[in-house]
């Protein structure tokens, strides 16, 4: 110690309680709601090259949902009793909205997708206008979950649901960016070779679309962070935790550098042609969205409380 | 007849550290090991020889605008028409939102029970006409409880008489704990930390 | 700024209840019956309902405080205080709470146990209580000399039936722990004023002077003394001045706090008692009437110990000792407080008379708020009282004559020299293996049969001691065991108390009464008609036969109820010595003390200093070792509620001293005896840095480092169904124990006191804990 230094002498340590069951349903949830937001603006631009992506999403969205509260659910103590989670449901909590959104939006999603593949193009289109602020609302409620727990100073900020919205769209568009790829690449062989010129447009088009989108997410983490380096001393804190602190390589390193800085770069740089580059790049983003709900999750809650 | 609002004020003057308030919540409680109710926590600061040592009995208080309640999806965490703050233990699920929410890590996981509990004013033996546990066997008096909106009670007449602090005003909660005398820094959540007796390692990471 | 007190809004509460008395009459709302009740019951946490209860006795420290142990389906559930004790009034510490952990505790002994391997093995072989009570009595039967059964056991007058069964067996051997811990205190205030201890008066004082007590964390009364001192500190205003060696909790709140170099005090206490007697503030009048010697007499004596001379040896400023000295005199009522460590050096009895000399020589003796005699009622020996067999020299080493408490430290050496053979070793609630210096000769003779050819563990524990014996008889714990029990009365008005079994005792464990009953019946002879008792009430009736109040009251059935027993009428009789004088040789305070005259030490209170202290080497350190408010030195190590607070015990280093040393906080050290006789020299741990101690002291807290006593004790895990655990003893709790890897000794700390060599003070006979010089080195 050195002089003058405040020692603790006696406290108690404390439980994390939410673990990355957590952090991993919000990435889950982020991934469906990016799909479904894909391939809606795919079914209502309604132009044939979209058709085969429309397809994908639709049904990977409801599909991604259907795992995610699996994780919800196992975090759960007393997981055997989730259901009191409509029986006795309180509208001042967030995790209320949750529980009826989880539930009407993979319903809806299914809905969706049959009509997609039966080729129904009207009501396809009507229930992907009507999806979208439901797949919206349903991740963006996991921001609020975190924003509306005021307790912890890394999540308590205006901008939370925003960086989870778009978060969640830069690793849904980098998962439909992947599975096209890899559909282009080896499930494609029918196709003229214009069509699949097509499609690799469309794909590196996507792709841009992506690095946009993880602009505009990078913003957002910078307002946070300046606001929290700016703010009361355990804003401050959680500011210094994720930047030079503990969490600093995950979120510097992994969800920064290796999550955005990179994957940017490949996707705008002289590779933008390349589809090697832009799979490796969707890739790194999906990562750096992973460590960004570990540092999240995790890393709000390791400031001290007390 | 109005409401009662029962509260506490933990005068700190009169609290010589002992811990007796802690372990009898544990018995009284049933709380395991690993996990607290109320706790002490203990700070030194100052330059020897004027180095000094600051006591300070944390635990739920009972909030009057309880982010805890408020965000718990099934309402297994409730305000009583007394201001106590309980959970049903029966009702809840243990999603821990109410963990993640409250400002100031008075509640756990019962890692027997798998349940969220907290200390509640000991709400069964107030319920019968008794203090808490906690104040009962606090061997100098340095904790009053009782009714706030009873302008007579002993608890009233403390808050009169003195200048008194919550922790984190800032956080709105409305805390029904109140310290006469408590030591700033020792309320607040310090960076330097050397722990003593306790290492740091009981955070738990499940997966 | 203005507060209303605890006492004053009881005082206010009961006016204002006969105000509503009067009101409700007229039909206002009967409002007092809102109020909740402090204690005196327990309902179930989920049902509501009452739990049946009955008043007792805490025995996990010597206190004595009232609880009220409370029953479901015939399993303690909670122990609460007894609001009826006038020493504790219904509050109770945190070790008070955790007694339920005892009674409970996994690892305790249900059934008689026979040594299987090599002594201190720790393997056994269960054998019924006849076989066992069988061997013992033909043990103790056999035995030539009576004087070869030694029996080692709790203080004594707490542990009555010990020294009875010891003394019905013809021996003189009962040693009780008394002797390591404040005998020095207990001698010097014997021979000044005729009784062994004292009760500051503290909830009355004005100013209260501390020598190195900690009453915060740890007193002999504790509860009811730190209530009634923090009632004197915030109620009356009393300005408190603490000297020590570290930042204690009591220091922490103290008003001034001067650090003191270790085993000084007395002559910081001689040169503010020679500026009072310079200065003239001293009460003549008292000097006069109750001392037998004079004012001028005594500052002539006084005049070498100038607050320059002692500034240079303790480093408390002279200009603060002479400050402090006149406060001292000049503000009424005032007292001074010590405790053990005080006295803990061998200089200490004349240490702990300066201190009292400075109550003396203001006129604060035996006054409200001042520096009270003991008030207690002392019990009497049931009859037919076994006769006192005369001194042995275990029990009145001729080379410590005034030591009246015994010389405990020295008695493993005395047993390793043969100066007393001994035959049988009983050891009952007394862990010497634990609680003494010099632990490694303890271990040594303990283990040696051919020095201690049997020995009988009365224990309801495997501790450091009844590892080493030969057969455990599995005693009930204090909350299946019945005694009355006396003790100095912080509120100065006596009383007396009942331990009753607030559960039965469990499986096959006995209780004391019944042990000793059995043997003495089969050891048969004189030795039973001392044990004749029908039913323990019986013993118990005898004990309190000479307090007439209490038996008018109903005595033993008026205890059962109540659990305590005080005159209700009574008043402090404050100055009670004006009538019946001082009880000693000169019916006057002897602050010349003619006995020790008689035996050839200076008989005015004067100071020596210790020659390792005084001028340390640049790398040596004093070892202080020190209790904390949440252990009670052995007893309370299988406590869990208790291990999880205190399970670890670094060592305080000053930062600055550390960093000469290349320490760092956390750094591995060792610290090692310089010199004195003690079979272990050397012990390693952590550093723990800190503002709060003087640079040239280390210290480590007692209450931790055990070796043996069950896996709690020891910060290990238990499986919650471990087959080797009764059914009514196992708890899913103890699969938590989360501080098994804590720390440099995993989970448990270590014990300092195996590199203490026995060493006392040869007036009192008391144990040196302080003055072990060592040398800190990072390993
Ligand atoms: N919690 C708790 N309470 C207890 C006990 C317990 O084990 N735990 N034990 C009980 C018993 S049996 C006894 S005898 C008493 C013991 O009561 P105390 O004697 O008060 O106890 P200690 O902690 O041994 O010592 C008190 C203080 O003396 C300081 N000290 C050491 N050397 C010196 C010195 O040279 N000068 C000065 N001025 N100070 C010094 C130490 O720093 C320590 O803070 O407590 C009783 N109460
Ligand atoms: N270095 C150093 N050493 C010290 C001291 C010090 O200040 N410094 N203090 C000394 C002092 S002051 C004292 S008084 C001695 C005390 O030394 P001891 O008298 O040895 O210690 P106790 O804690 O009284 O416990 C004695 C034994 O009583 C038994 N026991 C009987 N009934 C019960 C029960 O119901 N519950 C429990 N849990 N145990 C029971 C347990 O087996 C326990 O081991 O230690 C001394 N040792
Ligand atoms: S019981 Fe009382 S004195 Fe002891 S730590 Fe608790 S509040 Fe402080
Ligand atoms: S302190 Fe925390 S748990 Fe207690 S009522 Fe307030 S918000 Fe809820
Ligand atoms: S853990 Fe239990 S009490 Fe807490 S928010 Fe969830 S359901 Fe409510
Ligand atoms: S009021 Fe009861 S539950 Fe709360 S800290 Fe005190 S003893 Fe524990
Ligand atoms: S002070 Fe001693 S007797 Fe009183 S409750 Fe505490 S341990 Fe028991
Ligand atoms: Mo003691």
């Amino acid at each position: 110690m050195e002089h003058g230094d405040i020692n603790v002498v006696y406290s108690v340590e404390h439980q994390l309680p939410l673990v990355m069951y957590i952090g991993q349903y919000f990435f889950f949830t982020g991934l469906s709601a990016g799909s479904f937001v894909i391939s809606v603006i795919a079914t209502l631009l309604g132009r044939k090259e979209f058709k085969p992506i429309g397809k994908i999403t639709a049904v990977l969205a409801p599909a991604l949902l259907i795992i995610a509260p699996i994780n919800l659910i196992a975090d759960l103590e007393q997981p055997l009793r989730f259901w009191h989670l409509f029986l006795y449901y309180n509208w001042t909590s967030p995790i209320t909205y949750g529980s009826f959104l989880l539930t009407a939006y993979p319903v809806m999603g299914i809905i969706y997708a049959v009509m997609v593949y039966t080729n129904r193009q009207t009501p396809a289109k009507i229930l992907g206008i009507l999806g979208i602020p439901l797949a919206v609302s349903v991740h963006g409620y996991t921001g609020f979950i975190l924003a509306l727990a005021k307790a912890r100073s890394l999540w308590n900020t205006a901008a939370m649901p925003t960086i989870f919205l778009v978060s969640a769209m830069v690793s849904g568009i980098g998962l439909v960016v992947i599975i096209a790829a890899i559909r282009w690449k080896w499930f494609d062989k029918d196709a003229t070779e214009e069509q699949r010129a097509g499609d690799k447009k469309l794909i590196l088009q996507l792709a841009q679309f992506m690095a946009y989108t993880l602009m505009l997410d990078l913003f957002l983490i910078f307002s946070d962070i300046l606001v929290l380096l700016t703010a009361h001393s355990d804003a401050y804190e959680a500011g210094l935790l994720i930047l030079t602190g503990n969490f600093a390589p995950l979120f510097v390193g992994v969800e920064l550098i290796l999550g955005a800085l990179i994957p940017m770069i490949l996707v705008l740089g002289p590779t933008r042609k390349s589809m090697t580059a832009v799979v490796v790049a969707s890739i790194l983003v999906n990562i750096g969205v992973y460590a960004m709900r570990y540092v999240m999750v995790i890393g709000g809650q390791t400031v001290p409380l007390s | 007849m109005a409401h009662k609002r029962y509260a506490m004020v933990i005068d700190i003057r009169r609290c010589i550290g002992c811990h007796a308030c802690s372990v009898a919540c544990k018995a009284e409680m049933a709380v395991p090991l690993e996990v607290n109710a109320t706790w002490l926590k203990i700070v030194e600061k100052g330059v020897y020889p004027d180095a000094r040592r600051f006591f300070l009995p944390r635990t739920c208080n009972n909030c009057e605008d309880a982010i805890c309640a408020r965000n718990c999806p099934t309402k297994a965490t409730y305000k009583r028409d007394d201001g106590i703050v309980a959970v049903d233990q029966h009702r809840c699920i243990g999603c821990k939102y109410c963990i993640a929410s409250c400002p100031y890590d008075v509640r756990y996981i019962n890692p027997l029970k798998n349940i969220v509990q907290k200390c509640y004013f000991c709400s069964h033996r107030v319920d019968a006409g008794l203090v808490p546990a906690c104040v009962e066997t606090c061997p100098t008096r340095a904790i009053v409880f009782g009714d706030r909106n009873d302008p007579r009670s002993e608890i009233s007449q403390v808050l009169a008489a003195n200048a008194t602090n919550v922790l984190k005003a800032e956080m709105q909660t409305g805390p029904q704990v109140f310290y006469i005398s408590a030591d700033e820094s020792t309320m607040s959540n310090v960076e330097e930390e050397i722990n003593y007796y306790t290492e740091p390692t009981l955070i738990k990471l499940r997966f | 700024m203005q507060m209303i007190s605890r006492r004053d809004f009881l005082k206010l509460g009961a006016a204002s209840t006969a105000v509503l008395a009067i009101e409700s009459q007229f039909g206002a709302i009967a409002h007092a019956a809102e109020q909740l009740v402090e204690g005196g019951r327990s309902v179930n946490r989920t049902s509501g309902l009452p739990r049946s209860f009955l008043p007792s006795t805490c025995t996990q420290c010597p206190a004595g405080c009232g609880i009220i142990g409370y029953v479901e389906e015939s399993r303690l559930v909670k122990i609460g205080g007894n609001t009826k004790h006038i020493s504790n009034q219904g509050a109770l510490c945190a070790r008070g709470q955790a007694g339920i952990n005892a009674l409970y505790d996994p690892n305790r002994i249900l059934k008689p146990l026979k040594r299987a391997g090599s002594r201190g093995s720790g393997e056994w072989t269960e054998i019924s209580w006849e076989e066992a009570l069988t061997e013992v009595s033909g043990r103790i039967g056999g035995i030539a000399n009576r004087n070869e059964f030694v029996m080692l056991t709790d203080d004594l007058g707490r542990d009555d039936l010990a020294r009875r069964f010891t003394w019905a067996l013809g021996s003189g051997n009962a040693l009780e722990g008394t002797g390591v811990y404040n005998a020095n205190k207990l001698v010097a205030t014997q021979l000044t004023w005729g009784r062994a201890g004292d009760m500051p008066d503290v909830s009355s004082s004005k100013y209260i002077l501390s020598f190195g007590a900690n009453p915060m964390e740890n007193h002999t009364e504790f509860v009811g003394f730190v209530r009634r001192l923090v009632d004197g500190m915030q109620d009356n205003q009393a300005k408190v001045v603490v000297f020590d060696v570290r930042l204690t909790n009591t220091s922490a709140k103290s008003n001034e706090l001067y650090y003191t170099a270790p085993g000084t005090y007395g002559l910081l206490a001689l040169s503010m008692a020679q500026v009072i007697m310079q200065e003239g503030l001293y009460d003549a009048t008292f000097i006069d009437r109750w001392t037998n010697v004079s004012a001028a007499d005594l500052t002539r004596h006084l005049a070498q110990y100038t607050p320059e001379r002692a500034e240079a040896e303790t480093g408390v400023s002279a200009s603060v000792i002479r400050r402090i000295a006149a406060e001292f005199a000049t503000t009424k009522p005032a007292t001074t407080l010590t405790d053990s460590m005080a006295s803990s050096y061998s200089n200490g009895v004349q240490a702990e008379r300066a201190v009292m000399l400075l109550n003396i020589i203001t006129g604060n003796v035996d006054t409200r708020g001042g520096y009270c005699l003991p008030r207690e009622y002392t019990l009497a020996e049931p009859a037919p009282a076994p006769a006192y067999p005369g001194a042995t020299v275990l029990s009145n080493p001729p080379a410590n004559p005034l030591a009246s408490q015994q010389v405990i430290s020295r008695t493993m050496e005395a047993i390793q020299k043969r100066e007393q053979n001994v035959g049988v070793l009983m050891s009952h609630r007394y862990n010497i293996a634990y609680s003494n210096p010099d632990l490694g000769t303890v271990q040594d003779v303990l283990k040696d049969e051919t020095l201690v050819p049997f020995h009988v563990a009365v224990t309801p524990y495997e501790t450091e001691t009844a590892i080493y014996a030969d057969i455990i008889l599995p005693e009930a714990t204090y909350l299946e065991d019945w005694d009355i029990e006396v003790r100095p009365s912080p509120e100065q008005v006596p009383f007396v108390s009942l331990r009753q079994p607030v559960v039965p005792a469990l499986k096959e464990s006995k209780t004391f009464f019944d042990i000793t009953r059995e043997l003495a019946n089969r050891i048969g002879g004189s030795v039973a008609q001392y044990f004749a008792f029908k039913r323990v009430d019986d013993y118990l009736k005898g004990r309190i036969a000479g307090i007439g109040g209490l038996v008018g009251a109903g005595g033993i059935d008026y205890l059962k109820q109540h659990g305590v027993w005080y005159e209700p009428t009574s008043r402090p009789d404050y100055g009670s010595y004006a009538s019946t004088g001082f009880a000693t040789p000169s019916g006057r305070i002897e602050v010349y003390s003619s006995r020790m005259a008689q035996h050839g030490y200076d008989p005015l209170p004067s100071y020596e200093a210790i020659a390792g202290l005084g001028n340390l080497h640049e790398n040596d350190m004093v070892l202080t070792i020190f209790d904390t408010a949440a252990q009670f030195d052995s007893r309370t190590g299988n406590c869990m509620w208790l291990n999880e607070i205190e399970h670890n015990n670094p060592v305080w280093m000053n930062p600055e001293t550390a960093h000469a040393l290349g320490i760092e906080e956390g750094d591995h050290i060792k610290l090692t005896r310089k010199d004195g006789e003690a079979k272990i020299r050397s012990l390693e741990s952590t550093a723990y840095l800190t503002e709060g101690i003087h640079p040239k002291v280390v210290a480590m807290a007692n209450g931790v480092g055990h070796t043996a006593y069950g896996a709690i004790a020891q910060g290990e895990k238990i499986p919650y169904d471990d087959p080797e655990i009764p059914v009514e003893l196992r708890d899913p709790n103890t699969k938590l124990v989360w501080w098994e890897h804590h720390g440099f000794n995993p989970g448990h700390g270590v014990n300092a006191k195996q590199i203490v060599p026995a060493l006392v003070d040869p007036v009192g006979g008391g144990q040196a804990w302080g003055e072990v010089v060592v040398t800190v080195a990072k390993i």
